[in-house]
């Protein structure tokens, strides 16, 4: 995993699991969201949120927003990495957004927004980062703040015309 | 309950091979559509006991389904080489529910066209009424051979107005429409 200036996140890889896909042999499009979810807890490792993590700041992460753009079909078996890009984060809010490829290309199956919310689990409530958090935030949003927006970043959804 | 036929691979609804609703052209539409019940499966849960966010589009999936179902869109029109494919999904997950809770799903139609069904599920705790989640999709009529997208026959067209058209007086809700955004206070 780098957390290099620019340089994306690697938060997943692995193949397409046989109770994932459909009749057709495809990854089914609910499952799409197990993979993206499971990417975001390497997300959650990275700044400092994994079981220990949680255990010493009482926090977790909810995901309130996800939005998913299915490009491509996914065969089962096909060897899959996600990559994710830091978009922003505030006080108590990191927004996310995740691509995943066919392992070593750039061949891109389907893109994922997210938008994170740093949750206290004692209410659970809404609380900001704490500080050894939020300084693992800061860092990546800095390295992240170049980079190029991603195309299907901010979508809304609406028939065409 | 019987055990269905399969194809040798994977996914089974939970609807599938059971009896489902049948379309009835003389019969009025719900708005929205109410046409799943259940309660949250343990393999659903989290350490917590809760429902695991990844689990909330699976739930929704089974929406679609009981709604492919009643426009007519099942195994045997599938395998006749047609299907409606998901393009776009965007979740808001509003509240968390525990194992064996009730659940009930809605689903409204948005929008649509001769190849594309833009639809809204909202998922309610069965007993309390609360809102606990919403899925908008973006689906696309596919010819599955050739892989690309081609207007739905015209049955099912109809019926697909049929719904929109008793859906078209129903408020547009909150969730619908909107990107995801830093500019908006937490929820």
């Amino acid at each position: 995993m780098s957390d290099a200036a620019g340089s994306l996140l690697a938060t997943w890889s692995g193949t397409v699991l046989p109770q994932w896909v459909d009749y057709n042999g495809h990854l089914n499009d609910g499952y799409y969201m197990v993979v993206f979810s499971d990417a975001t807890n390497a997300v959650m490792a990275l700044i400092g949120l994994d079981a220990a993590g949680r255990t010493a700041t009482g926090h977790t992460i909810f995901t309130l927003e996800s939005h998913i753009n299915y490009l491509q079909e996914v065969k089962q078996g096909a060897a899959i990495e996600v990559r994710t890009q830091i978009l922003g984060s505030d006080a108590k809010r990191l927004q996310i957004y995740q691509t995943m490829v066919l392992a070593g290309t750039d061949t891109l199956l389907a893109a994922n927004e997210q938008m994170l919310l740093n949750v206290d689990m004692s209410g659970p409530r809404a609380a900001p980062f704490a500080p050894t958090v939020m300084a693992r935030v800061q860092l990546l949003t800095v390295a992240h703040r170049n980079l190029p927006r991603p195309k299907y970043a901010g979508r809304t959804i609406a028939l065409p015309g | 309950m019987e055990t269905p036929k399969r194809s040798g691979h994977g996914l089974k609804t939970p609807l599938e091979g059971s009896g489902h609703r049948p379309w009835d052209a003389d019969a009025p539409i719900q708005a929205p559509l109410c046409l799943l019940k259940t309660t949250v499966a343990p393999q659903w849960v989290d350490y917590n006991g809760h429902m695991s966010e990844s689990c909330y589009l699976l739930v929704f999936g089974d929406n679609s389904d009981a709604f492919f179902r009643f426009i007519g869109i099942d195994e045997d029109y599938r395998a006749a080489g047609h299907s409606l494919y998901t393009v776009q999904t965007h979740l808001h997950n509003l509240h968390e529910v525990a194992q064996g809770e009730p659940i009930r799903l809605t689903l409204q139609l948005l929008d649509a066209d001769e190849k594309r069904v833009h639809l809204f599920h909202a998922m309610f705790h069965g007993a309390t009424g609360e809102l606990l989640a919403t899925g908008e999709q973006m689906l696309v009529h596919v010819d599955m051979s050739e892989g690309r997208a081609v207007v739905m026959p015209l049955d099912l067209q109809q019926r697909v107005q049929a719904i929109l058209a008793a859906h078209a007086a129903l408020p547009k809700p909150a969730q619908a429409g909107q990107p995801i955004g830093l500019r908006r206070k937490p929820g």
